[in-house]
């Protein structure tokens, strides 16, 4: 087995064991969504409740990235060391966080459309709402993976990733929000199709950078 | 790199550049124009209206030439009342039948050459487009205005000299963030210590100019557009930029290893810079709009003339702004590495 699947499976391992962050994180999605049901109780706005969906999807993309290296503390930090090179750590870290960020967008979408049902667009493009989840997740999850990293050196613990990550993550949300808010509005792929190149791009330079760029942060 | 931190021509160089620029942009008068058309009145088959002009010599000056025009129509003034050099009152007759409501107000005199206000006066009654053409006793003239002056604009008026303020501002804050972007990667591969102070303080410097280009834009855009803050993906960016920066001295702040603290912070510079580039570069052409000029149907200071006349003081503004500002790094700098020095030597 590869070293990067390997390391997924320990982070996954780890995780199952400690059901702790699974945990924190979907009861985070499940109160926020019924505060803001509460707040709202009816949103008619399809683009305001696009949204406010991306508002509740990237503070749990925070919950979730700021705890990615609460494992890799102490002993084990230094047998991470030993294990893989650091190219492979924050790809294996990068992928999982995906992963997991996939999982969590999912599910706060359901919850979400539970409490507050969606508007009623004309014209929706239900294939391409999906896509832009996913690539909202995975922007997330590669954008932030670095930021979390350089947290972890700082042990600033989770005020520093959002301290250092919410400046840099506004470019990455406005264009899932662009995108997702043409989607709804019923625009055609042709017009959607300079989001979703910013999107992918923003998710190359954030995913190629932390390839670069993380071998100088992890040892000390 | 330390010879040129040391050497002074460029400094003297970059302030005769900055202080002629400056004075030439602040001394030189606005060309003339019109501020507006006022008092319009039709009684009978008379029109009536009194013209504002700025900085125009409308008594002093010779061959005084009124008409109002729409696409294809011009119809003269009758009789021209000069109050004072800014002030006429004009009468003519009301083009019947009337061949559009709108038309641009145009004078023209020998001294400050073509003024026109573009759909200025406004004409009810009723259209046909089939109206005759208007009548004039002399052939209209269109002059330039020839003498060395800074363009007459609506809505930016006397706030267009801001241009070579915010402008370099800014250029000097990207100029130098570009230059921190370099500094960190050369730090990040040879490990020097000189090159993290570099890359923290141009970035200090760097911050003291967006603040200073936040400010200058924050007053122009309540001038022109009405508002401190408008949202605009230049300001965005503008606003991303400094919250970045503001962050890494965050950053520096909280680790207390000084290796460690220039090797993460030279990451999180290098990573800001692309992200934030590719975000200025990118989203405002992507955008709907913007009031900025120059991105997206907006008219630019191409339109403006700023080509022609004030293009060479604008250049050397910017060119003064940056090495004004590489100035203040070089100080920056030094005050770093004889810190550095003096820590090394306890």
């Amino acid at each position: 087995m590869s070293p990067i699947l390997a390391l997924i499976k320990k982070e996954f391992l780890i995780d199952y064991k400690d059901r702790q962050v699974w945990m924190s994180v979907f009861l985070y999605v499940l109160a926020t969504d019924y505060v803001v049901y509460q707040s709202f109780h009816q949103v008619k706005d399809a683009e305001v409740w696009n949204a406010l969906l991306w508002v509740i999807i990237l503070f749990a993309a925070f919950n979730v990235i700021s705890r990615s290296y609460d494992q890799e503390r102490g002993d084990r930090e230094i047998y991470l060391y030993t294990l893989a090179s650091p190219q492979q750590v924050i790809i294996a870290k990068m992928l999982y966080q995906s992963l997991f960020m996939v999982l969590v967008t999912s599910f706060s979408f359901l919850v979400y459309s539970f409490f507050l049902p969606f508007p009623a667009a004309a014209g929706m493009d239900t294939g391409l709402y999906l896509i832009g989840l996913l690539g909202g997740a995975v922007g997330l999850s590669t954008t932030l993976g670095l930021v979390s990293a350089i947290s972890w050196k700082t042990k600033g613990g989770p005020g520093m990733v959002a301290i250092l990550g919410l400046p840099i993550i506004i470019p990455m949300i406005l264009a899932i929000i662009r995108y997702t808010e043409g989607v709804v509005n019923g625009m055609a792929w042709v017009l959607l199709q300079s989001y979703a190149l910013v999107l992918l791009v923003l998710i190359g330079i954030g995913a190629g950078l932390g390839y670069i760029l993380f071998p100088y942060i992890w040892k000390e | 790199m330390e010879r040129l931190i040391r050497q002074s021509w460029w400094k003297i160089l970059g302030m005769i550049l900055l202080g002629s620029a400056l004075l030439i942009a602040l001394q030189t008068p606005l060309s003339p124009g019109i501020l507006s058309v006022e008092d319009v009145s039709v009684q009978d088959s008379t029109l009536e209206f009194s013209i504002i002009g700025y900085n125009s010599h409308f008594q002093s000056a010779e061959n005084l030439q009124v008409w109002i025009q729409d696409k294809t129509h011009q119809y003269c003034a009758e009789s021209v009342l000069t109050l004072d050099d800014s002030h006429i009152v004009v009468k003519m007759a009301l083009p019947s039948p009337l061949p559009s409501n709108l038309f641009s107000v145009l004078i023209n005199d020998d001294t400050d050459g073509t003024l026109a206000s573009v759909d200025g006066i406004f004409i009810k009654g009723e259209v046909q487009e089939e109206a005759a053409l208007g009548k004039c006793h002399q052939p209209i003239t269109v002059t330039e205005h020839d003498s060395f002056s800074i363009p007459y604009r609506t809505i930016l008026y006397e706030s267009i000299r801001n241009l070579n303020f915010h402008v370099p501002m800014w250029f000097a804050m990207i100029f130098l963030t570009f230059f921190s972007f370099i500094t960190a990667i050369i730090y990040l591969v040879h490990g020097k210590a000189k090159f993290d102070d570099m890359t923290v303080a141009a970035i200090h410097v760097a911050v003291l100019f967006a603040v200073c280009g936040l400010c200058t834009g924050a007053f122009w855009a309540r001038f022109t557009w009405g508002a401190f803050w408008t949202d605009d993906p230049q300001l965005n960016g503008a606003a991303i930029s400094t919250l970045i920066y503001l962050a890494y001295f965050m950053l520096r702040r909280s680790v207390q290893d000084a290796d460690k603290k220039a090797r993460l912070s030279a990451v999180y510079a290098i990573f800001a810079f692309v992200m934030f580039y590719v975000f200025v570069k990118v989203i405002p052409s992507m955008a709907d709009f913007s009031l900025h000029p120059d991105t997206t149907d907006n008219p630019s200071f191409k339109d403006y003339d700023i080509e022609g006349k004030l293009k060479m003081v604008f250049r050397a503004a910017t060119a003064g702004w940056i090495m004004l500002s590489f100035w203040i790094f070089s100080l920056k700098y030094r005050m770093l590495s004889i810190e550095r020095k003096r820590i090394d030597n306890e």
